[in-house]
């Protein structure tokens, strides 16, 4: 009804590299046919702005929102903790990416991927996967700043080449505050006690 | 009703600007004074007379003289005395022994803004002389009317002190001034900043003209078109029955005294940008109109009247009415207004070029910036709830990448200039563009730079590279042919993450020409005696044999080539060149009866069409003839002629 044709907006292939990327670590342990729908999501989103498809209407929206919800609930029989929750993240990028039509929707799939991110991290604290935690948290930074530039051209390059160096600003800020930030001692609401882990030590 | 009632919400905005820029030029001059300055200009625009009484020496005279050169008007002082004459003011006729008739000889009266300073100490007839000019708007002498010039305001000044020798202003002809006005000792500070400052007359000498005379008559035929709520209506209503019953009060308010508070109020509104003018709108103007009844209590009581009336609770239980603006909107547009005024005290008005220091810039987050905070948050209880050292890590890179992205999305404008390129002209109703240029000093370049009227428009994104400049325009839509002020806009940006907008605002000086309106197509120009024959037309004319054409039905009988036709070469016609009539002036005078705008519009299509076919074409308005001519420059130049045309002026 009001899916009409537009011009894709811009960085929308960005944002799919951003959003794969932060995938990526979660596809071990999700069920194999959320990752499938999210790929097969984006492969379509991805066809409909080259070929100038319209996007879905409201009614498949809300019934693939519907299903999905209840897919989560059928694997995980429960909404509550990180592995459900990441699954239903995933989902809900998925269906939104059926409804990307401004840079603010653009926006909120990123949104999604830092956080997904963080659920990685919610589940194995791993120093190994910092490399990648760092390219994907750059990439995602990067497609920001593409969906918010408008018209204008930029070579992939420029993007990648301001992102980098508004990351190198911010490291030492963000080391600063790791290292002064106060640690509380154990869990403040009761719901997150199975996941405890050995800490890194970095600080103490 | 309804259009205009939008029409005037629309001009508003350039109206409150106006006088924005006129009050604060004026506050160069007469520091401290703003609540009189404002009271002054309210009195102008409704076509007012203003009195000031006080002391010598606390600057009545420059502030008639700063008004006089801040609006671009024509300026004379009369200093009255006892021994002055009539005469004196308003011109005399002087016998020319060359031609043998008398001439009159135009008096001071006859400048724009004239100064009467110390109005009591001449004879009533003196007065009378000026109070008459300043009631008809003209001059009658020796059966003859000369009328003033539009506008035209008095400002009188009296001591109230010294009272001695002097003729008092009688009471009858006292409503012919609007408002009565103090000006009072400036605060300490400001004195000490007069001690100290240069003199004021030569700060005079440099003040800049702040609304030109055709802004200041336009603003002043918009006042009577303020919508007026029945609210106000009752409440001027209960003050003038109030003055009338009360005991405090000889004789109550006339209703022309009524009319002038409410046009004082309809002033103050279109003042300060309200599009309906409320009860809130008369209060700041009840205490200084000087009206017939206010002045005979001040004779009586010993508490000023207006200002009892104005505080006095008078039953008014009438609504608004439908136009009543919602609370939210009331609230709104206070605090723009209060944001505005804090804007222009602090930053003041620009000049091309303009340099976007540091301090003028602003910076808040967008609603993405604060999804991204909550984001961020959410993240950060989740860090801290599972003890997540690099979960934490995470978070606070995202925060700083955020500080970071706040840091660059300032550093985007800081230092930035732009200038005006041009000002292209439009056809009322059309926007009219404004090319802009933004100049990047730096060496590092400034992405997704835009610029818009209001902040939250969009506008389109442009790169400035580093060490160069780049183009964008800005579309104004305009209402009315004249010259169109561009007095206010936003430069902004959202670079580099959409998460914060950085902008600042120019308080311009910026100007675009509006055509008027072309009328429909239709009336054809008549033809006037000056039209004259020009380039040859090979089709039509008599005079020249220029060849032979294939017969068409209609063709003249006389011109069949008949001897071709013998020939057996069919039938053709014979044709001629000759002179057409090929420039036309257009005339003023040939449309009247239509009003000033209908005979600009039909102008304007006629020059259109003319210069469309190629035409050559001239114009002829009262006291300005543009020579027939052809080509673009000469189309602009008759538009601008028809734009900028000034009737108030003139007629």
């Amino acid at each position: 009804v009001t899916a009409g044709h537009r011009e894709p907006p811009t960085g929308l292939d960005a944002t799919l590299v951003a959003l794969g990327l932060a995938l990526l670590p979660h596809v071990l342990h999700l069920p194999a046919w959320i990752t499938l729908l999210l790929v097969a999501a984006s492969a379509w989103r991805w066809t409909a702005a080259a070929r100038g498809w319209r996007l879905p209407g409201k009614g498949i929206r809300v019934a693939l929102t519907g299903l999905a919800t209840l897919g989560v609930f059928v694997s995980y029989r429960t909404f509550n903790g990180i592995a459900a929750g990441s699954a239903f993240l995933v989902l809900m990028a998925g269906v939104k990416l059926l409804e990307t039509r401004s840079a603010r929707d653009l926006t909120v799939l990123i949104f999604i991927s830092y956080f997904l991110q963080f659920a990685v991290l919610l589940r194995s604290q791993n120093l190994m996967q910092l490399p990648l935690l760092l390219i994907c948290a750059l990439v995602s930074t990067g497609a920001l700043m593409r969906v918010h530039k408008g018209a204008l051209p930029e070579s992939y390059g420029t993007t990648l080449w301001r992102t980098g160096a508004m990351f190198l600003q911010a490291l030492p800020l963000a080391a600063l505050l790791f290292v002064l930030f106060p640690r509380l001692p154990g869990p403040f609401w009761g719901i997150a006690a199975r996941s405890r882990v050995v800490p890194v030590s970095m600080t103490r | 009703m309804e259009s205009a009632a939008l029409r005037t919400t629309a001009a508003e905005g350039s109206a409150l600007d106006l006088v924005e820029r006129t009050v604060a030029s004026l506050e160069e001059i007469i520091l401290g004074k703003q609540t009189q300055l404002r009271l002054c200009l309210a009195c102008l625009l409704s076509r007012g007379h203003l009195l000031i009484e006080d002391i010598p020496g606390v600057g009545k005279t420059t502030l008639a003289h700063a008004l006089a050169r801040s609006l671009g008007l024509t300026y004379q002082r009369i200093q009255f005395t006892s021994d002055l004459l009539p005469a004196d003011i308003i011109g005399v006729s002087i016998f020319e022994p060359e031609s043998g008739q008398f001439r009159f000889h135009r008096g001071p009266v006859f400048a724009q803004v004239v100064l009467a300073d110390e109005v009591n100490r001449a004879t009533p007839k003196a007065q009378s002389a000026l109070l008459e000019a300043m009631e008809e708007h003209q001059v009658t002498t020796d059966g003859q009317t000369y009328p003033m010039t539009a506008p035209f305001f008095v400002i009188a000044t009296q001591n109230p002190v010294y009272q001695v020798g002097t003729f008092p202003l009688p009471e009858s002809q006292l409503d012919r001034f609007l408002m009565r006005i103090e000006l009072g000792y400036p605060a300490p500070a400001l004195e000490r900043q007069l001690l100290l400052g240069r003199d004021r007359r030569d700060l005079l000498a440099s003040l800049p003209i702040a609304l030109t005379p055709q802004q200041l008559l336009r603003l002043q035929g918009d006042v009577p078109r303020v919508h007026a709520s029945d609210a106000l209506l009752d409440y001027v209503q209960a003050i003038a029955a109030w003055t009338r019953q009360s005991s405090e009060f000889e004789a109550g308010l006339s209703p022309r005294a009524a009319i002038a508070l409410l046009r004082a109020a309809q002033a103050w509104a279109l003042m300060h940008s309200h599009p309906v003018c409320c009860r809130r709108m008369c209060r700041p103007c009840c205490r200084p109109l000087r009206v017939t009844g206010w002045h005979r209590a001040t004779n009586r009581g010993s508490a000023t009247p207006a200002r009892s009336a104005a505080s006095c609770s008078i039953p008014c239980r009438c609504p608004d009415g439908p136009r009543r603006l919602t609370m939210l909107r009331r609230v709104r547009s206070a605090v723009e207004l209060r944001i505005r005024r804090w804007l222009i005290a602090r930053q003041g008005y620009d000049h091309d070029p303009v340099q976007l220091r540091r301090g003028r810039i602003y910076i808040l987050p967008t609603g993405l910036g604060v999804a991204y905070a909550v984001m961020l948050f959410a993240m950060l209880m989740g860090g801290m709830n599972y003890g997540n050292n690099l979960g934490l890590a995470l978070t606070f890179l995202l925060v700083s990448l955020g500080l970071v992205a706040m840091h660059h999305c300032h550093g985007t404008l800081s230092g930035l200039s732009l200038r005006l390129v041009s000002a292209e002209p439009g056809f009322a109703g059309n926007p009219v563009e404004f090319r802009l240029l933004l100049d990047n000093p730096a060496v590092t370049a400034r992405p997704g730079v835009y610029v818009a009227t209001q902040l939250r428009t969009p506008g389109a994104l442009v790169d400035v590279p580093a060490l160069g400049s780049a183009g964008t325009q800005l579309g104004v839509p305009s209402e009315r042919r004249g010259r169109l002020p561009l007095s206010r806009f936003v430069v902004a940006t959202r670079h580099p993450l959409g998460l914060f907008r950085a902008w600042a605002v120019v308080h311009p000086d910026y100007a675009a020409i509006v055509w008027p309106r072309p009328a429909p197509r239709g009336l054809p120009p008549p033809s006037v005696e000056t039209d004259t024959g020009g380039a040859q037309d090979r089709a039509q004319g008599d005079e020249d044999f220029a060849g032979l054409r294939r017969f068409q039905s209609g063709d003249s009988l006389r011109r069949i080539a008949w001897k071709a036709y013998a020939r057996g070469q069919g039938l053709h016609t014979k044709q001629y060149a000759g002179t057409d009539v090929t420039s036309h002036i257009f005339d003023w005078q040939s449309l009247a009866g239509l009003d000033t705008e209908t005979r600009l519009s039909q102008l304007c299509r006629w020059v259109l069409d003319a210069h469309d076919r190629g035409e050559a074409f001239g114009l002829r308005l009262p006291g300005q003839t543009i020579d027939p001519n052809i080509g673009t420059a000469h189309r602009q130049h008759c538009l601008n002629a028809l734009a900028l045309y000034d009737a108030g002026a003139r007629s």
